[in-house]
């Protein structure tokens, strides 16, 4: 028994690839029917029309006004210090764009009644919830990956460019983390009110972000039971901070490897296909019909 | 009735709970009914009455408490029956971020239309609803009539054998509320199933085979709009150009009979009727 567990403790890695090749197989699978892609198509189409683009000019005001005076702060690091401020801004922006749209889009659909008619269509529950999943990751990949080339040109421009090389597979993590998150709002939209799920996957979210300290506070830990229940509720929890690197790759000897970013991947598309299935499963049980649910 | 039942309740009941299980209204009671292929069929009813729980229960977008429903002899959750189902709510419900054209398009992708026969469908319904022109323009600024009418064309781009219609003239002008009554009669032409709700009566009148009438979750009545509204001791006469004298002697005949004459007159058109007919004249003037 000792052997498998420290089997799996060293293959870890490799079984966090595995699964995440095999969810992402299962998203391309669900992904090649129509019905799911024209309501991702509509998810993706009713956000781009709404405010993701308001989003990208505040980004873009709020990182042009901080990032210079952040560069005077740390003399003779001042490359890094901008390039943390903008992968702080990607990931904080990003995390706005995919909580407000993932906890709405399902929350609109049903407010406005219009699932009503798409009830009286051929399409499962699964088109969908795997519709609006993959609707807010385009939003999401868009938004990021505007921001991401914002920043990659901002540092082409300065003497900082060697920096991207850096920056760019940090940008990638950060969308990864994104996709995760997407899967628990989605998730928490089939059971539970709009204002709860985007405080509830708030706060999960920076609780996520805390594993390491958590793991810390559990070290402290007197009663054994708490230990164990705080200890399941890691194991659960999405591993955010994982995903944020900017802290590490810039001021700890820490190497974004072609197994970390791999693992980390497969990693976020596992959880993100348990949470989406979960998602499917509530939805098909629940009765969007009674104005109680809304 | 002959013919094939397309739609059938089995003691169909629901009941609305709190979120603590306690019950605050029981829309449905026992509910039996049947909808038979090629008929236009009404529930009636006053607000309240369970006619729209009736249908979202039929759709499958709602559960029965007890009871059950059967569409096409199948569970209203079977998705393979959706394909033959067509929809248009109370409200015509409209992503309002679409135009006529993209939420046509959606529908039709979601129908699994290939994109040749959509664009040809979209022309045609677009057409059939007259709203060809404002097809570019966002759902958000259509009025009341415009959207009832894009609710319309999604059901039309479906082409479905069983159309449910939720209030389908409320909120509409008389001439919009004909169009929209011609559709239905046109699609029990083509050999449809309709089921419609209408508290309009004079509407239901109109157009439709069978009638149930619901009052606070219980069906009272069903029965065909002809033995429905049929008084059956009372007769009535309908004759043109009728001298004074001819009159007289018919108003004799009746009393000598040992009849109760109740009126002679000329008939009068209905409001409806009266109102098409001028405003046709009007357009013809112009």
């Amino acid at each position: 028994m000792s052997g498998l567990i420290k089997f799996l403790k060293e293959s870890w890695p490799q079984i966090q690839m595995a699964l995440g090749g095999l969810c992402l197989a299962l998203f391309v699978a669900g992904s090649a029917s129509k019905r799911a892609i024209a309501i991702a198509l509509n998810t993706m189409r009713e956000e781009l029309r709404k405010k993701i683009l308001y989003f990208l000019i505040l980004f873009a005001i709020i990182f042009i006004g901080v990032s210079g005076a952040v560069s005077k702060v740390q003399p003779g690091r001042e490359g890094e210090a901008v390039a943390q401020t903008g992968l702080f801004v990607v990931g904080l922006f990003g995390m706005l764009v995919a909580v407000f749209s993932a906890t709405t889009v399902l929350f609109s659909e049903i407010r406005g009644r219009t699932i009503f008619i798409l009830f009286s269509h051929p399409v499962w529950s699964f088109h969908i919830i795997l519709g609006k999943f993959l609707g807010v990751v385009a939003i999401v990949f868009i938004s990021v990956a505007l921001m991401g080339v914002g920043l990659v040109v901002y540092f082409a421009l300065t003497p900082w460019f060697g920096l991207v090389g850096i920056i760019i597979p940090a940008v990638v993590l950060i969308f990864f983390q994104l996709v995760m998150l997407t899967g628990m709002c989605i998730l928490g939209s089939t059971f539970l009110s709009r204002i709860t799920n985007i405080l509830l996957s708030m706060v999960l979210f920076f609780v996520g972000s805390g594993h390491s300290f958590f793991r810390d506070v559990i070290e402290m830990m007197k009663v054994p039971v708490m230990k164990y229940y705080v200890k399941a509720f890691l194991a659960i929890l999405p591993n955010f901070e994982k995903f944020s690197v900017r802290g590490k790759v810039f001021y700890e000897d820490f190497s974004l490897d072609a197994t970390y970013m791999l693992s980390a991947i497969g990693d976020s598309v596992f959880r993100a296909a348990v949470m989406v299935g979960l998602g499917i499963l509530f939805f098909r049980l629940k009765e969007v019909g009674t104005e109680r649910w809304e | 009735m002959d013919g094939n039942v397309v739609v059938r309740t089995y003691d169909l009941t629901k009941v609305y709970r709190t979120f603590w299980g306690k019950t605050y209204v029981r829309a449905l009671n026992k509910v039996n009914l049947e909808v038979y292929e090629g008929e236009i069929f009404a529930l009636l009813g006053p607000n309240g009455s369970g006619k729209t729980t009736t249908m979202k229960l039929l759709l499958g977008i709602m559960f029965p408490t007890d009871g059950r429903v059967e569409v096409f002899g199948k569970s209203p959750r079977d998705v393979t029956i959706k394909k033959d189902v067509g929809f248009m709510p109370e409200e015509s419900y409209l992503y309002r971020f679409l135009n006529a054209d993209e939420t046509l398009n959606f529908y039709g992708n979601l129908m699994g239309l290939d994109r040749k026969t959509r664009r040809k469908r979209i022309d045609e319904v677009l057409e059939t609803v007259g709203l060809t022109e404002v097809r570019k323009r966002r759902t958000r600024e259509y009025s009341k009539g415009m959207a009832r009418r894009i609710g319309m064309a999604q059901v039309l781009l479906k082409d479905p054998k069983l159309v449910v219609l939720d209030e389908p003239t409320i909120g509409l002008d008389p001439m919009g509320a004909r169009e929209i009554k011609d559709v239905t009669l046109k699609l029990k032409e083509r050999g449809k199933t309709v089921i419609l709700s209408s508290h309009l009566l004079a509407d239901v009148q109109d157009i439709c085979d069978r009638i149930a009438i619901l009052h606070r979750g219980d069906l009272i009545k069903t029965d065909s709009v002809e033995n429905l509204l049929t008084i059956e001791d009372t007769w009535e006469i309908v004759a043109k150009n009728l001298k004074d004298e001819t009159r007289r002697r018919v108003r004799e005949v009746i009393q000598e009979g040992g009849g109760d004459l109740q009126r002679i007159g000329h008939p009068r058109e209905s409001l409806e009727s009266l109102f098409l007919k001028t405003i046709k004249e009007k357009e013809v003037e112009k």
